[in-house]
């Protein structure tokens, strides 16, 4: 256990400290053009770094029982909030995603992912057997799943709201939910997702573009295409870091979703492998933390973040390929942006946080015998 | 947590780990070739680096063409929005003093590409501290500077738009001049900014190479002053002149008149740009006659003393009437050369065969061109003696029938004085490469020797006399002896002979007996005057005189010009007095300059116009107002040019322009 601690937390460093590299050399062009230096949002990363590891720490030492307790006034207030952002939020590319704290700018659905696999996990274990219910059990979970996933598919963030959907349905499947249930509403769920899809032009055209694409072998847009051709130009070795061209104003947003192909033409495909590598070795550690918990909250909840971390990463790396349609994911503990790296930190510290109370009633366990 | 559950998802997500890896594989290493060629093709671009053209020196390698790197200034109105149009012009208005609004008209103007300023300076560039934005973009733009303006520009040429030299030494050895031009390779970002450029793979642009002309920049600006204040004053549609060194074919300095400026060449009309020296040819007429005379003396079929019978001034051949100006009954062969009597080169011309008359002229070079170093060259027409008729010879021994360009009489002419040999003229001496290496040096050319050192002492010692004594007499000079020859010759005109428009010519070298420089000197369709010694003959002594007195080389002449002079002019003034034998001044313009052109300084007649050359300001003044003429100066210092010449007859009402030059610059001209 204090291995899989060590571990996972050194995976977590690893990460974030390449990361940062990844964001220095992705992000100085543009920083230069944009704000005459090359540092500047190196050094705002820089700061959310320190804040991101900060928060680990601290929420390691958070019993995670707490949040079994409040799990469902946590979930209420996160639906506040999301009602306020679709009010009040600034529109920002034609979505209201963001809400201003004056000192962090702050992506609700980002903590409602989070808040809600907290909940599912506590509802769970609260139900037991009841959840292989449909009215008794499983309804009640479709419940918080639909008005989450609702509220912020009008944000509109509809792939945000496919991810938590998928993250909501894989925790139920593990937690023991009729498979035919979950096919079903799962079913219902895509077929009206899509169609709802269809009614927001910006997430239309980038579906239809995308399936084009398919069909054409071309490139559903610039920022894929110029992805492509920084992860392809990498090679095996890559260019070494710090020479990435595609980095000077060729990729958008180089720095942000698509830093992964930044880090495969910089470190080519033997960077890539390791990071992806790196990602499905904290998955499985998470899983074993979560096997081991000592009761199903605490089982479901590692299982719940561990899978929040992989989704993200894979999705963004798929999108990153060409093999997914654009979504605004980012990248764990490697991308630029605010929220993203404090709340992927704090779900390593409750992982952290769970593995310390297993051991901790490991013990007790030997004292008794 | 059901377990077998978990693992299901761990499975899928494996499946997933798999799908990326593959993926990855395809794209970083599968097609990582046209994947880096893409980034490539979007990364970099090259850029040609024009070289920067070669240096035109003169001998004495004074530059006289450069290159200067200048750079224009572009704007891209599609790329622009309002903001950065303000911007630019804001920018460019604070460096180039010009105001706001100009740039804004101008940029809003256009619909797409647009010079907003042409050719300025590299270091106002540093004044613009240009700011990046796209579409707004600083390109080289070279100039061809000519620092003398229009100084040998027909020599020089010119280079056009797209830096190909067209005329001149431009065009004959562009190749040379125009060096290689270079490559950049350059790492840009998506707006087209340089990053970085690639070393390896750039080529660096070679300039020139530097072409060391024959061409004297001193000797040169004689000729130009001269010829031009002789094409004012008498007034001639244009004119060419030539200074050459006989000895080895250099041309010393070369000028067509009208010129133009090769930095604007585009402002100028054919007449102006066209190299008359090289492509235009003309009917020589009575300079062609000491070539004529130098073929009877090679084939022994005269000498000079003989008696020839010239007729009184008319003679027929098949009824075709030849006349001479100076009508005389008889003259020594001498004397047809010196009174250029055509009556004389028409018989004379007889005794030789047609086939060894062809032979000798095509060795002078007629026909054929010279194989100078300028482009556009002509042969001229040398008529082959099957298509002789039987007034083809008579004619063509006093320069009719026959055409040549000037460069081909300069040559002959040389030839005829140098002992015989017939080099090729030529304008450069050497090509070096920029750092001053030579890479090709221009030897003379001896082409073949056409008539013997004793014939071409022979033909000189007559027209030391033709000048001294005959129709050049307005060619003397007074530091040295000089020969030569006088030439008038009708134009034709719609293909008849006219008579009022003629070609002026004085073909004339010096010191006489060991030539060091001849001079050509063509007027063409005078106004005022029309034969050659009364047009061409002073412009030719003018420029002479002012080589002398600057070739340290030529030793003076001038008490040894005196002793043969006075008994020579005193006879000509009795003469003159007597009106003994008149028909030896039939042109009555010849005769009063002659015997005033020697004329001292200090003194001077009412009504006769004084030798004002070389005073002081004040001096010419007070001279002028002695001698009663209304008088224009232009300049100040002293005198170089009159435009009446001294000696002749003041008409009233008549206004004597005179140019003043100070000191400083005459003394320029001496430097060499």
């Amino acid at each position: 256990m204090k291995n899989l601690v060590r571990i996972i937390l050194t995976l977590v460093i690893i990460l974030t400290v390449f990361g940062a590299v990844m964001v220095f050399t992705a992000s100085s062009t543009y920083s230069a053009e944009k704000f005459n230096s090359i540092y500047y949002l190196f050094k705002s990363h820089l700061w959310k770094v320190i804040g991101a590891l900060t928060a680990l720490v601290i929420v390691s030492m958070i019993p995670y029982e707490v949040y079994k307790k409040h799990s469902k006034y946590m979930l209420l207030g996160t639906i506040l909030i999301l009602v306020l952002t679709f009010f009040f939020a600034q529109k920002f590319k034609g979505a209201s995603r963001w809400i201003d704290l004056g000192l962090i700018r702050f992506q609700p659905s980002e903590l409602a992912k989070l808040v809600l696999i907290i909940h599912l996990a506590a509802f769970i274990e609260r139900k037991g057997e009841l959840i292989q219910d449909y009215k008794k059990g499983f309804r009640l979970a479709l419940v918080w799943i639909i008005i989450v996933c609702g509220l912020i598919f009008i944000q509109p963030n509809a792939s945000t709201s496919m991810i938590i959907a998928l993250i909501a349905f894989s925790i139920l499947f593990v937690g023991g939910a009729r498979i035919k249930h979950i096919f079903f509403t799962a079913g219902t769920a895509v077929v009206t997702g899509l169609g709802a899809l269809m009614l927001f032009p910006h997430s239309r055209s980038r579906i239809l573009s995308f399936f084009e694409s398919l069909n054409s072998g071309g490139e559903s847009n610039i920022q894929v295409m110029q992805a492509k051709i920084g992860l392809g130009s990498g090679g095996f070795f890559g260019v070494g870091i710090g020479h990435s061209r595609q980095s000077d104003l060729f990729l958008p947003e180089s720095y942000g979703d698509f830093i992964f192909s930044i880090l495969g033409e910089e470190t080519g495909f033997i960077g890539t492998f390791i990071v992806l590598f790196i990602y499905l070795a904290l998955f499985f550690i998470g899983l074993i933390i979560a096997k081991k918990a000592p009761d199903t909250f605490g089982q479901l909840l590692g299982f719940g973040f561990s899978f929040n971390i992989i989704i993200n990463a894979f999705i963004n790396a798929g999108v990153v390929t060409g093999l997914l349609p654009t979504t605004g994911i980012t990248l764990p503990f490697i991308s630029f942006g605010g929220t993203s790296i404090i709340l992927f930190s704090m779900s390593i510290g409750v992982l952290v946080n769970i593995a310390k109370q297993t051991l901790h009633k490991q013990e007790l366990t030997l004292y008794q015998v | 947590m059901n377990n077998k559950r978990a693992l299901a998802v761990l499975l899928l997500i494996i499946c997933f780990f798999v799908a990326l890896i593959v993926r990855l594989f395809n794209i970083q290493i599968k097609e990582h070739a046209n994947y880096k060629a893409a980034a490539e093709r979007q990364q970099n671009s090259s850029v040609k680096l024009k070289a920067e053209r070669g240096l035109i020196k003169d001998r004495n390698l004074e530059v006289l063409a450069y290159t200067q790197n200048d750079v224009s200034i572009y704007a891209d109105t599609r790329m622009l929005s309002a903001s950065e149009r303000g911007t630019i012009a804001s920018k460019m208005s604070k460096a180039f003093k010009k105001s706001k609004d100009h740039y804004l008209n101008l940029i809003n103007s256009a619909s797409g590409n647009i010079c907003l300023e042409e050719k300025v300076l590299m270091n106002k560039i540093e004044e613009l501290n240009k700011p990046y934005i796209d579409g707004f973009f600083i390109s080289e733009d070279f100039t061809r500077k000519y620092p003398y303006g229009s100084l040998a520009s027909h020599v020089l040429g010119f280079v056009s738009e797209e830096k190909e030299g067209v005329a001149g030494i431009a065009n004959y050895y562009n190749d040379e001049l125009k060096g290689i031009d270079g490559i950049k390779f350059i790492e840009n970002d998506v707006i087209g900014r340089t990053v970085s450029v690639n070393d390896r793979l750039t080529q660096r642009p070679q300039q020139g190479n530097t072409t060391i002309l024959t061409i004297d920049y001193n000797l040169q600006k004689i000729l130009e002053i001269e010829l031009k204040s002789g094409l004012k004053e008498y007034q001639g549609e244009w004119a060419v002149g030539i200074i050459m060194d006989p000895n080895d074919g250099e041309i010393l300095a070369l000028a067509n008149f009208p010129d133009y400026d090769p930095s604007n060449y585009n402002l100028f009309d054919n007449s102006s740009l066209r190299n008359r020296a090289v492509t235009d040819t003309y009917e020589p007429g009575s300079t062609i006659k000491p070539i004529i005379l130098s073929i009877l003396f090679e084939e022994k079929l005269a000498n000079e003393n003989e008696i020839i019978n010239t007729e009184n001034g008319v003679y027929s051949i098949n009824k075709v009437k030849i006349r001479d100006t100076h009508k005389f009954s008889s003259l020594s062969v001498s004397g047809v050369l010196k009174h250029s009597s055509n009556i004389g080169m028409a018989k004379l011309s007889s005794r030789v065969q047609p086939d060894v008359f062809f032979k000798y002229l095509r060795n002078y070079g007629f026909g054929n061109i010279s194989a100078i170093d300028l482009p556009g060259e002509a042969a001229g027409l040398l008529k082959k003696p099957t298509h002789y008729s039987v007034v083809s010879q008579p004619f063509m021994s006093f320069g009719y029938e026959i055409s040549v360009t000037p460069i081909q009489l300069i040559t002959a002419f040389s030839a005829l004085i140098n002992g015989g040999y017939l080099y090729k003229p030529h304008l450069v001496k050497s090509i070096t490469d920029p750092t001053g290496n030579v890479i090709r040096e221009f030897k003379p050319e001896r082409i073949r020797k056409v008539v013997s050192e004793k014939t071409s002492d022979r033909i000189k010692k007559l027209m030391l006399k033709a000048v001294e004594e005959g129709t050049g007499r307005n060619a003397r000079l007074t530091n040295v002896f000089a020969g030569g020859k006088t030439g008038t010759s009708q134009k034709l005109v719609n293909g008849s002979y006219s008579s009022e428009n003629y070609n002026s010519s004085f073909i004339g070298y010096f010191p006489a007996e060991k030539p060091e420089y001849i001079i050509l000197v063509l007027i063409s369709s005078p106004k005022i005057g029309k034969y050659g010694g009364y047009v061409a003959a002073p412009v030719f002594k003018n420029i002479a005189q002012q080589i002398v007195e600057s070739d340290i080389l030529i030793a003076p002449d001038e008490n040894k010009i005196k002793q043969m002079r006075r008994p020579i002019d005193a006879v000509l003034v009795d003469i003159k007095k007597e009106s003994a034998n008149p028909s030896v001044f039939a042109t009555s313009n010849l005769s009063p300059e002659s015997n005033n052109n020697q004329k001292n300084n200090s003194s001077f007649t009412p009504g006769i116009m004084p030798n004002l050359i070389n005073d002081s300001m004040r001096d010419a003044v007070s001279k002028l107002n002695n001698a009663g003429i209304e008088y224009k100066i232009i300049g100040s210092g002293r005198v170089v040019s009159q435009s009446i010449q001294s000696g002749s007859k003041i008409n009233k009402g008549l206004v004597c322009l005179i140019k003043c030059e100070s000191v400083k610059n005459i003394s320029n001209l001496r430097i060499n």
